[in-house]
């Protein structure tokens, strides 16, 4: 109870912190947005208009103060460019990067867990120069040069799909998946050599360990120590890095995303970058850093749950 | 003493030497021109002229490949070299000095460290306007915490040994004890740091570039490469192949350069 109290405690001050900066980085901006969205010819009716709307003549306190009250109530403003509420945009577009994301995840640990113990369990010093050499080349390939490489392989010469005809799972639930489903592997590659590299050693290492033994003098087989006792201690060291990993993953998910031109928030990020849309980026990167941080807290909070002897004190 | 041997030290040596000896070597001498266009000679497929081919104005591809490792080299430094003088700072005062202070800058780090490194990125160029000297600046940024939160661990370590506790009663100056005293003792752990930090930066630029809110022209950029040869990949898959193939080895390079370093400081593994 003590420890959730606490991690509470310590991601809400993230947040403050995180949306602070996200708020304040923009007073640095040289030039005001309202010029930047109604031109320099604009008249001052107009100006003053715009500015009274999204109330920029208050002091920046209480400015950053009604945008995080509004924000805590799914308001994030208005897009100065398409004239929407920043949040209807990224609603239309979460759920295709969300649905990537999951789909590059759940990849990384279905493949990454099961090839980790059987690279564990046929452990010797041939297998774990190839596995160490995989691994490392694994982990130093940008994901956006795969997508582009699976973009010439899989969509230009085998015609699996058609680079750059983005077909939504709404409209078609398998050439949808299908269509996601190569970006997906792009961004997991990289990720479950990441996995491999932990999990392996974490194996080996209480592989060594006595109780094993013992497991085994009890008459266990190899299945029965691997899932009941090496795999359940194995697994601590990797789910933490898993929130940083889940970070990374949705990272990769906004450069894939123009790779293969799928319509999900990185493409509207870039988007609102390139027309310098400040309140569509300031909002975007709130809304996605605190995802983050909401994913980071339940990680650790799965992580004391399974391993209880984690002491607040030591955090 | 049995000397130590470390397979990664050497392969990640050899790679990052060829590279930095190609960069150095693209100040004198590249094959071609990497500024005239010769549209006769437009996504040529590699070649005795062309190692590689040529790109979509007919420049040599290994030309501008050779050029691309200085962005690479100079902007990985660059941010490094924030990171690390920054985290250090951080990272010795939240150490040395410990309680409230260490509490507060390390809550910051840790505010750092919860933004993605791309979304990071992305924000401050939307912010501050695309280009190497902001690309430079939010990767170096970026790096901060991790150099600290090294740093801060090492100090606590070492702080209360007692050639420490000695140094303070004759009378050192706290600021000599920090960085003459403590701080050589975590030199290696930084080393390690840098490299693979310099692994991440390069690639953290490849995809910002790619993006096209990193690096601009004239600056020579393999990521910006990258996203011009999408748009010939089926006339052209080898100009895609090219510049995806550097990062990785530069990528690789300082990895395994890292990873062998702590190899050697430590033989236990």
């Amino acid at each position: 109870m003590r420890y959730l109290i606490k991690k509470t405690g310590s991601a809400i001050i993230t947040l403050v912190i995180v949306s602070f900066m996200t708020f304040g980085i923009f007073e640095l901006i040289p030039g005001d947005p309202v010029t930047a969205k109604l031109g320099i010819e604009a008249d001052q009716e107009q100006i003053e208009a715009l500015i009274q709307e999204h109330g920029l003549d208050k002091p920046f306190i209480v400015r950053y103060k009604n945008w995080v009250i509004s924000a805590i109530k799914g308001d994030l403003g208005m897009s100065l460019r398409f004239d929407e509420p920043v949040t209807k945009l990224i609603k239309d577009r979460v759920k295709v990067t969300a649905m990537l994301t999951i789909l590059s995840l759940s990849m990384t640990i279905m493949i990454a867990v099961p090839l980790s113990i059987f690279i564990a369990k046929y452990n010797n010093k041939l297998i774990g120069i190839l596995t160490s050499i995989a691994t490392q080349v694994g982990m130093a390939v940008p994901s956006f040069w795969v997508g582009i490489m699976m973009t010439y392989f899989f969509g230009l010469t085998l015609r699996l799909f058609i680079p750059g005809r983005y077909v939504s799972v709404d409209d078609n639930f398998t050439e949808g998946m299908l269509y996601l489903f190569f970006p997906a592997v792009a961004i997991a590659i990289p990720k479950i050599a990441t996995v491999i590299r932990y999990l392996r050693n974490a194996i080996v290492e209480q592989l060594e360990a006595n109780y094993v033994r013992t497991a085994y003098a009890k008459g266990f087989v190899f299945k029965g120590v691997m899932y009941r006792h090496v795999l359940r201690n194995a697994l601590i060291p990797v789910i933490t890095i898993m929130g940083m990993m889940i970070a990374d993953v949705l990272g990769g998910s906004l450069i894939i995303e123009q790779v293969f031109t799928i319509p999900g928030i990185g493409r509207l990020l870039v988007m609102a970058i390139n027309n310098r849309d400040y309140f569509l980026v300031q909002g975007m990167v709130l809304y996605i850093a605190t995802i983050i941080i909401g994913i980071n807290f339940l990680v650790d909070l799965i992580y004391h749950w399974i391993d209880p002897r984690i002491k607040i004190e030591t955090l | 003493m049995q000397k130590k041997k470390s397979l990664n030290f050497y392969i990640g040596a050899f790679i990052v030497g060829a590279l930095f000896l190609l960069m150095v070597t693209s100040y004198f001498y590249m094959p071609y021109s990497v500024t005239e266009m010769n549209l006769a000679e437009k996504l040529q497929p590699p070649s005795v002229q062309h190692l590689m081919g040529t790109d979509h104005f007919g420049r040599d591809i290994f030309s501008r490949l050779m050029q691309g490792s200085q962005t690479a080299f100079y902007v990985g430094l660059i941010s490094v070299g924030i990171g690390l003088c920054i985290g250090v700072i951080i990272g010795s005062i939240a150490g040395y000095v410990g309680g409230r202070v260490d509490d507060v800058l390390m809550r910051f780090m840790d505010a750092l460290m919860a933004f993605p490194g791309i979304l990071f990125a992305l924000l401050f160029v939307a912010v501050f306007g695309v280009g190497i000297f902001n690309t430079m600046v939010a990767l170096g940024i970026l790096a901060i915490p991790n150099f600290a939160r090294i740093t801060r661990s090492g100090f606590l370590q070492v702080k209360n040994f007692t050639y420490v506790d000695m140094a303070r009663t004759i009378g050192v100056p706290s600021i000599r004890i920090m960085f003459v005293h403590i701080l050589p003792n975590i030199m290696s752990a930084l080393v390690v740091a840098s490299s693979i930090g310099l692994a991440s930066a390069i690639l953290s630029e490849a995809g910002l570039s790619y993006l096209g809110l990193g690096v601009q022209p004239p600056n020579p950029s393999w990521g910006r490469m990258l996203s011009e040869s999408q748009k010939y990949l089926i006339k052209a898959p080898y100009y895609a192949l090219a510049p995806g193939v550097m990062i990785t080895l530069a990528v690789l390079g300082f990895n395994l350069l890292g990873d062998g370093i702590r190899d050697l400081r430590d033989p236990r593994k």
